[in-house]
């Protein structure tokens, strides 16, 4: 895979104050690193160096692809007073998208990301946290960056986040995401860089580990006949239903989760995902993919 | 480059803090040409002077109206920091150029003047509109809230600049003769002022020196502008402590 960008012993300095030291990273295209750290430690900084956003004091940024095309996500997405459509038009205009590109884009995306089409300045975190990302993948981006992408999305966001994150990823875009959750970590990552001080302290593949008995999975299906259904309630690890019908999705104990799938899959039915929702381990989530990321390519 | 100005421009509009410095051009012109006969060159002169304040006061407040929260998403969604700051002196400029022709068409619609203007008053009195709004958004630029962070000192500080600009020839006259080139030193809004309200006695090649110069000059103004703000980072994380 060609590298998309590099940074060469970069230093950032805010006055007196040493905000990145010595900071020597690259990804690679289709590659993930989730960059963690506790407050102070140089995330943002290091994002926005990426991003070209922020000059470094020392040392050089060197971007592999010319024009390097660049998907930025901040953690606040500062509502505007237009409707999504509006402000997706306006924003494929300005990265040079045809017009009639951009409306097939912005229509697979409303679709995909299940936005009404309402003023902003009315809309939830959730919603905005959407249009965020809409606008960073509007023109498939070379390289993403995400600044911790999952603050204040409910857990059905964060599983469909987590979803468009790894389709994004398989089309090729390089992923830098600043994040706390161990959900994303483990469900996108291919790395983990772990900064402290604005240094590099550990650079690594994420833990993958597995989840424990007591752990709650999120099991969503298609296709299954009622008398499954009948009998899946009545199942000791099951806990209840997010959504009953043919189609829906079931809250149950991880012990029982594989048998629950196999059962669905035998009598006929599809597993479109799976989701660990509680963190007691730190377990993997890994949420399978929907038919509709199709609409991201 | 237009569908970044055009966006904006759009999101400006829909902010309608636009209302004051609008108002105030539009107001300004109609109220100074309450009665007729007016006199061309010096009507021009005034309402050019007023469009200076009026520019500089819309620039600040086109600058400000979000407090550049968007300013770090533009930059990437555009590509270049160099093209946002170019696309939001555009912006501001293309609304002012509205203006003067507002206020160089106006009396000459409504027949506000004492007699027939000819087509050298009307090129003149135009470019000098044009160039001195242009001088007032060149100014603005310097007092965004992304260059001075008390908002009440720019304010303070680009009235003063305002005020040092229209009294360019008193304080010429105030200093001594050895320094009295220094007023070349200041916005030329004067400059091209002295030259409308003295026309007929300055000649033509007077009035195009003031008004090129003036035009020079907020170029250079644009220039060292863009030139300070690429150099800064557009983004400041530290204040997020990530």
């Amino acid at each position: 895979m060609e590298k998309v960008l590099e940074l060469i012993k970069v230093d950032k300095r805010f006055g007196q104050y040493a905000a990145l030291t010595n900071i020597t990273w690259s990804l690679k295209q289709g590659e993930c690193a989730a960059i963690v750290g506790g407050n102070g430690a140089g995330k943002s900084t290091l994002l926005h160096i990426l991003a070209g956003l922020i000059r470094p004091s020392g040392g050089s940024r060197i971007a592999h692809i010319d024009p390097l095309r660049i998907g930025y996500v901040p953690e606040r997405f500062p509502a505007t007073r237009f409707r999504p459509t509006e402000y997706l038009r306006h924003v494929a205009a300005i990265q040079g998208l045809a017009k009639s590109e951009a409306a097939r884009r912005i229509d697979a995306m409303m679709a995909v990301f299940q936005l009404p089409d309402t003023s902003m300045m009315r809309s939830s975190k959730g919603m905005l946290q959407k249009v965020n990302l809409m606008q960073a993948l509007l023109r498939q981006p070379d390289l993403l960056l995400l600044d911790e992408p999952l603050s204040g999305l409910d857990e059905a966001s964060q599983a469909e986040m987590v979803g468009i994150l790894n389709e994004t990823k398989r089309l090729g875009t390089a992923i830098v995401m600043s994040v706390h959750e161990p959900l994303l970590i483990s469900s996108v990552a291919d790395r983990v860089t772990r900064l402290s001080r604005g240094r590099i302290v550990h650079e690594g593949p994420p833990e993958i580990r597995i989840s424990r008995e007591e752990d709650e999975m999120r099991l969503e299906f298609a296709n299954v006949a009622a008398h499954l259904l009948s009998e899946l309630e009545e199942a000791s690890g099951f806990l209840r239903w997010e959504t009953k019908g043919k189609t829906g999705a079931v809250i149950v104990r991880a012990s029982i989760a594989d048998d629950v799938m196999l059962h669905i899959l035998q009598s006929g039915g599809s597993i479109l995902g799976v989701q660990r929702l509680h963190e007691r381990s730190g377990a993997a989530g890994v949420p399978a993919q929907s038919a509709r990321k199709g609409a991201l390519a | 480059m237009m569908p970044l100005i055009r966006y904006m421009i759009a999101n400006y509009t829909r902010s309608y803090r636009y209302f004051a410095p609008v108002a105030f051009m539009l107001i300004s012109v109609v109220f100074i040409y309450a009665y007729r006969p007016n006199p061309i060159m010096d009507s021009y002169a005034v309402t050019a002077a007023l469009l200076f304040i009026g520019s500089a006061w819309l620039g600040m407040n086109f600058l400000n109206h979000d407090q550049g929260r968007q300013a770090v998403l533009l930059i990437v969604q555009s590509g270049s920091a160099g093209r946002y700051y170019i696309g939001q002196y555009l912006a501001i400029i293309l609304i002012v150029m509205m203006f003067s022709l507002f206020a160089v068409g106006y009396p000459i619609a409504a027949n506000m003047f004492d007699k027939p203007i000819t087509m050298s008053e009307l090129v003149i009195g135009y470019s000098a509109h044009a160039v001195l709004s242009m001088l007032g958004a060149s100014l603005s630029m310097y007092f965004q809230s992304g260059w001075m962070e008390n908002q009440g000192r720019a304010a303070g500080l680009l009235l003063l600049v305002m005020i040092v600009s229209l009294a360019g020839q008193s304080v010429g006259n105030q200093l001594p003769e050895a320094a009295s080139l220094v007023r070349y030193l200041l916005p030329p809004v004067w400059l091209v002022m002295d030259m409308m309200v003295n026309a007929p006695v300055r000649g033509q090649a007077v009035q195009i020196l003031a008004i090129l110069y003036a035009w020079l000059y907020s170029l250079v103004l644009l220039a060292v502008y863009v030139w300070c703000a690429l150099r800064r980072d557009a983004a400041v994380p530290a204040q997020k402590g990530g």
